[in-house]
This record gives C-alpha cells, structure tokens and sequence, in this order.
C-alpha cells in the first residue's frame, strides 16, 4: 500500500538522521507523527497544520547533526582504541605519512608563494605588467622618460606605475648594512592600493623635482628593527646611501614590493634616483636609452587585456613617430596579479617538477599504507564478521573503517606539519637566486594548513576506501564457518587487491626512478659543458663601492689593493675584477657599430658587454687567440680598447684579422674611437644555455 | 541487596525538555504521542516537543538508563501494538526529582532576593 503524501515526505526527512537512528526511531516517529497531524487537522487550521510542518522540520534539523556527531564520536573513539591497541602499526602508518604529507605540504608553502599567491595588493587580477618585445627577446625594463609618456598618453589603465629594485646602504649604529628596497613612482601605493600601517605614502610634491625631497616608506619588519615599539613615525629619519631620509609611513607586515622573493625593506620616490639608485653619477630620469624600471599598470573601468594592449601599443606608435625612434620593438601586456618577478619564470618549471615527484611519493605511500590496511583487515575479519553478523549495516562498517583511515591521515598531517616546516626552510635555501637571498613567505598560513587539512583528508580516503570496501565485502555464512582458516583473497579482475597496489606502487616508483635517472643525468651533462673557463678553484666575491660611498679615484685604489693582497694570499695564483661575474643572468649590454658593417633591417646590434681588469682573461683560464689582452697600462682618459670573442670577430669581420681595426658605440655615423687589441676563445656569459 | 545508587549530580542540569520529559512520565508510562501531548498540556502549549526533539531525547534517555521501555500496556482498546511505552527507571526518578530540588534551590535563592514573590504574599 502507498503511503499518504505527508507521510512519504516524512519519510523522506527523517534520512538526514543516520541509518541506526532511523531503525531504532524511524517507524515510531513515523507514526507519532501522524497523530500528531491527525490532531492538527480535527482541531482545525491550516495555520496549526502548518505550525506543526515548521515544528517537525526545524526539530529534525537540530537533532540530526547532534546524532551524526554521537556516530562520528563513537567511530573515532574506537578508532582510537584500535591504535592503541596496535602501537606498531599505528606508528609506521603515522610517520609514513607524516613524510608524505609533510614534504608536500613543504613544497606547497614555496608553489603558493611563488606561483599561486597574488601581491597582497587590492584587486590583482587588474594588474598588467609592461614588457618590450624586440626580435627574440622579451624585456621587462623601460626607461623613466617612457614611463612617464605611457602613464600621461594612455586612455586605457586606470594607473601606471614604475618600480625598480634597489639595495641601499644603511647606517646603523654607525656600522652600515644593505638593505634591499624599491624605487618607486609617486603613485606606487595609491595605484596599487595598499595603505600605510602608520603614517602616510608619498605625496605628488615628494616625487615633482629631482633630489628635493629625500622622504622613505619603510617595512614592517624594518620599522620593528629599526624603533620597536614606536607607534609614531613623525620624526624618524633613516640614513642610506649618507643621506637622511625623513620616514612618513610604514607598510604592513604582508607588503614586501611587487616583486616576488626580493622582499624590499625600503621604498623611496623616484627622483631621489641620483642618492637612491646611483648609476656613476648618470641621471637615469632623463636618459631614454637607460631601461631600467618595472612599469605595471593597472586596467580602467570596463577594459580588458586585449584593449589595454591595444591602447598601450597606440601610445608607442605615437611615440616612436615623434622621436623618429626605429619601431624595432613592440608592447605587450601581461597579467600583473603576482607583480613582476623574474622568480616564478625561472624557478616553475623545476618547482612544477619537483611538486610532483613529492605528489608521487605520497600516492606511493598511500598505496603501501592500504596494504598495511589490507593486511590487518585479513587479521581483522574476525571482528569485523561478528559485526557484520549482529546486524551492523555494510554502510556502517564501511564508515567506521573510513574513520579510522581518516584519523590516522589527520595524525599523520598534523605530523607532517613539523616536516613541512623542515622542508620548506631546506627548499629555500636551495632555490636558485640571482646573488640575494630569497626572502618568501612560506610560513605555515592559513591557505597551506588547509591545503595540509584537505590532503589528508583526502589521502585518508584514498587509503583507506578500497580496504574499507574490500573488508566489509565478506560471505558471512563462510567467513563464520572458516574464520580462522586461511583467508582466499579476494579478486579484482585476475589479480588480488594487494597485488593491484604492489603494481601500482613499484610503478609509481619506476617513474620516480626515471625522473631521478633524468635529472641527474642534465646535471652530469652541465657540469661536463665547456664554459669555455676555468671553473676549477674559482671563487667569487660581490661588492658594490658606489653605495659605500667611494669616488672613482679611491675605488680604482680601493681596486688594485684588493686584487694585489688576494693575489699575495698563500695558495692565490691570480686574482682580477670584472663588472659582471661569470654565467649570471644579469649584465650590460649595448649596441656596436662597425664601420663599413651594413646591419640587416631588424638586426640586433646590441652585445654583451663585460668591464675588466689585465689579470681577468689569466684568472679565468680564457685563452687569448689573436693580439693581447690588456696589460695594466690602460687608463681612464686614455685610449679606448676591447677585446673581442670568437664569434663578434667572425660576425663582423670574416676571413680578416680583426685586431687593430676600430669600432663606436656612438651611431651609425661614428665617432669609431675604439680599438681591438685582441680576440679570446668563446665563453658563457648569461646562461649555460647560450 | 540494593545496587549502589549512580551519583545523579553527574546527570544535572538538564536541558528543560528532557527535563519535561521525565516530569511527564513520573505518574505513569506512556508512549512518544502521549508525552508530546501531556508536556504541552501541563505547560500550557508553553512547551511543544517535535518528534525529531523527543526522540533524540529518548534515546539519549535510554542509553543513560534514566527510562526503560515499558512491557505494560494501556487497557484504551484503540492503542496501537506498535507503539512503545517507556518509563521511569529508578535511575530517571532519582535524577528527575534532584534537577526539580536544584530548581527548587534556584527559585528559593531568587525570592530571598526580592526577585519575585513567595506563592503567600502573591
């Protein structure tokens, strides 16, 4: 017989109660239910019918979860017990996962932070980072003179502004320190939308004329060094570079710049550039052919990408008409949200990598913890048969078995977190940077707890549901009558559940193996490449004069005093300096011109371009194939010279003998005022993939 | 012999419908529609138990001992055989009768403060 409509619908709410409930209530209420409507509808009233309806479900609403959590209390306490029980187990399951999931959660810290995170900035889905393209490469930088043309001609970006990294030296205590920062238009933080912790940003006047006021934003973490405790800016300067700089605001903790993993401690206005960011007493504002800062913007009301592309290439248009510049180059936009970082580039593709080797090593271990799982289950089918038998529903059993899968996972996760801790702080230290140290926040925030919380919840499930499936799936006539004897596996196609995960788990490993083999096999590769030096006993040491304050005259000292007491220490067979270190991403370039040379339309004239002393070619172990390398004799004021490599002289002179012959870095007209004295083998200079 | 008695302090206070309920089985056994009823009754419609609210409430009781299902029936020709009857344990009189002296005690208390009247003066 069909049961009446309200009773069917009640039927249907009481399934929000778990299954034991139901059985034991179910038809009682059922029942007390429809006196209750009886009632209802002899005393009269829709309203009272329907005052009962909103009584009824607002009653198993509240009740409901309350008897779920009585189920789930019970299931974790025998899980509990159970682990107790066995201390082996329990511990070998715990420590397996604290190692997966603690090393995942560890290199998560460094993806999010590195690839996922956005600038903790106000909506950084609008922000467009600028980049030049030219022939085969992509840059990042423009000059100031540019950045000011884009923010004053674009109708498409609803701001732009320029940044560039800078390190300073600070005076502390007398002793003076580098500090990394940024420096930055006067609209940096408006435009980005990030307020001061105290104090203020930067007013129009404070970045209007060059050098007039030397005003700093300082971090939070600098601040607390600097004057703990101090909750007024107002009157605090700081001393960088020797010159005193008032500080009007301090940023919050979270905003280190808009590059990632240079945390910058100080920003300062752009016109302090000469004291800031000095470059040999040039005047880097006016300058067009000086590209040196980061110019993000941030998108108008309504306008895509597309658009902002097309607006921004509108505006260079315009600009290389005026200037009569060669339109060699074109503007592209890309997205801004994580700010502008060579970081993410370089180190994605090794972080993608190294995030799934650690994915495969967890699902490895959850394979052999679900054969621990299986294992115990065959030990474990006595009781879980006498459970079955006493009524216990298979939906039941397969939840408490899940439990307890899910609370070792969690006992595991919770492990895991000192591993991941420990992993992250190793990672860091390990990942490539360009001199500086990485500063990034991998700490453990609320976005890698609940990445840790979900992994092991759900490697709790994956561990646990085919053993919970397999164990509750028993004959329960001849699990009785042959309890004790030996135990048929059970089948999955041809093969046993055990043997599915031992494949599946000598798999994975294979393909970890493999990834490994790989990986070592390119390191090999590299350190077997010809740099085209020396690499052997080769050390290196970086400093910077200009920002301690030295003049040309006392750096060129300052320069062969040091080169000469290295060269006498014990064991030193030469020592010698160079504008840029070996086989680094950084560097000069600019463009040569070659009388008589005529260069394609869009031929790129510009080339690396490395300052060095007599001692440099010696001390690296480049061999010099045509005339000399320098000799000390050279001096400021006098004759220019270079020497070249193999590959310029074979570009520009083919088949002739390029020592004696002059080029000009000047234009196409000359002057020509520089000689070649001398041609060395090739070398690596930026990358060891040239 | 007499069992030692539970210590019916652990089980206090009590939440005021389960309190309700064991008041409403204290002079009788009855089944889950009856103690729906009597509860409202006795308290004026003050106090409306849903089933989902009694039944959790019972099978709390249950497990704690404080009710039993009862085997007696009502002589009404018209009751169902389906319907369970519960009663009072030992247990559930003894705890029921120390939250009514705890209330008691409270009630007290806020009249020697002039909070309300005594049932003399009123």
């Amino acid at each position: 017989m069909r049961l009446p409509l309200p009773d069917r619908i009640y039927r249907r709410l009481l399934r929000v109660f778990p299954a034991e409930f139901r059985a034991d209530f179910g038809d009682e209420m059922q029942e007390v239910f429809r006196d209750e409507r009886d009632e209802a509808a002899r005393e009269g009233g829709r309203l009272r019918m329907l005052a009962l309806w909103c009584r009824t479900i607002t009653g198993i609403l509240r009740t409901a979860p309350r008897e779920h959590a009585d189920v789930l209390s019970q299931d974790v306490a025998y899980a509990l017990r159970g682990m107790r029980r066995n201390p082996g187990f329990t511990m070998s399951v715990i420590l397996t996962l604290a190692l997966g999931i603690g090393v995942n959660t560890g290199v998560f810290g460094i993806v999010d932070a590195v690839i996922f995170r956005p600038l903790p900035v106000a909506d950084p889905d609008s922000l467009l980072v600028l980049l030049e393209q030219r022939k085969e490469s992509v840059n990042h930088n423009f000059s100031y003179a540019d950045y000011v043309d884009f923010r004053d001609r674009n109708r498409v970006l609803s701001g732009l502004i320029a940044a560039a990294p800078i390190g300073v030296s600070l005076d502390e205590g007398g002793a003076s320190t580098r500090v990394r920062g940024e420096i930055v238009s006067g609209d940096y933080f408006s435009v980005l939308g990030v307020s001061p912790y105290l104090g203020r940003t930067f007013l129009p006047h404070e970045d209007s004329v060059p050098g007039a006021v030397p005003v700093a934003v300082v971090s939070h973490s600098l601040w607390r060094r600097l004057f703990p405790g101090d909750r007024a800016v107002s009157g605090h300067t700081l001393t960088l570079n020797r010159v005193t700089f008032s500080i009007v605001g301090v940023m919050p903790d979270h905003f280190r710049g808009v590059s990632i993993g240079a945390a910058a401690e100080v920003w300062v206005p752009m016109m302090m550039q000469g004291v800031a960011a000095p470059s040999e007493g040039l005047d880097l504002l006016s300058q067009r052919s000086a590209s040196w800062l980061t110019v993000i913007g941030r998108m108008g009301e309504g306008v895509d990408e597309g658009r902002a592309t097309a607006g921004m290439q509108d505006v260079e248009r315009q600009l290389a008409e005026e200037t009569s510049r060669p339109a060699a180059r074109t503007l592209l936009l890309a997205p801004g949200r994580q700010g502008d970082s060579p970081l993410p580039g370089t180190i994605r593709r090794p972080l993608m990598v190294l995030w799934a080797a650690v994915g495969f090593v967890l699902l490895i271990a959850c394979a052999n913890i679900a054969n621990l799982q299986l294992a115990r289950a065959a030990a474990r089918r006595r009781e879980i048969v006498v459970r079955l038998s006493i009524g216990a529903g298979r939906l039941r059993l397969v939840r408490q078995l899940v439990t307890e899968s899910l609370v070792l996972a969690l006992a595991g996760g919770a492990c895991g977190l000192l591993v991941a801790t420990w992993t992250s702080r190793v990672l860091l230290a390990l990942l490539p940077s360009r001199g500086d140290t990485l500063v990034l926040d991998a700490s453990l925030d609320a976005r890698v707890l609940g990445f840790t919380l979900v992994l092991s919840l759900v490697t709790g499930l994956v561990f646990g549901l085919v053993p919970a499936l397999h164990a509750s799936r028993q004959d329960l006539a001849r699990s009785l009558r042959d309890a004790g004897a030996s135990e048929e596996p059970q089948r999955f196609g041809r093969l046993g559940y055990r043997q599915v995960l031992l494949v599946a788990e000598v798999a994975l490993s294979l393909v970890l193996l493999v990834g490994a083999g790989l990986t070592f096999r390119t390191l090999q590769n590299l350190r077997g490449l010809d740099t085209g030096f020396d690499r052997r006993n080769l050390l290196l040491v970086s400093f910077d004069l200009e920002t301690a304050g030295f003049d040309r005259v006392r750096g060129a000292d300052f320069h062969t005093r040091l080169t000469g007491s290295v060269a006498a220490v014990p064991g030193v067979t030469s020592a010698s300096l160079a504008s840029v270190p070996p086989v680094n991403a950084g560097g000069s370039r600019m463009s040569v011109f070659v009388p008589g040379y005529r260069p394609r339309p869009d031929e790129d004239m510009e080339l690396n371009l490395m300052i060095v002393d007599a001692g440099y070619f010696r001390t690296m172990g480049i061999p010099v194939l045509r005339g000399r390398g320098f000799d000390g004799s050279e001096r400021p004021g006098g004759a220019r010279m270079v020497v070249i490599n193999e590959t310029m002289a074979a570009r520009y002179w083919p088949g002739d003998n390029p020592v004696g012959k002059v080029i000009g870095f000047g234009g196409g007209e000359g002057p020509f005022d520089t000689m070649v004295i001398g041609v060395v083998a090739d070398a690596k200079y930026r990358s060891m993939r040239e | 012999m007499t069992l030692p008695k539970p210590d019916a302090a652990a089980y206090l206070p009590l939440t005021p419908a389960l309190f309700h309920v064991l008041v409403s089985l204290a002079d009788g056994d009855r089944h889950g529609y009856a103690i729906i009823t009597e509860v409202r009754s006795r308290t004026a419609g003050e106090v409306r138990l849903s089933t989902g609210t009694l039944y959790g409430i019972v099978k709390r009781l249950l497990a704690d001992g404080l009710i039993a299902e009862s085997r007696s029936r009502s002589a009404a020709a018209h009751d169902d055989q389906r319907r369970r009857y519960y009663r009072l344990t030992p247990l559930g009189r003894h705890v029921a009768r120390a939250e009514a002296e705890r209330l008691d005690r409270v009630v007290a208390q806020a009249r020697a403060k002039k909070l309300i009247r005594s049932v003399a003066e009123g």
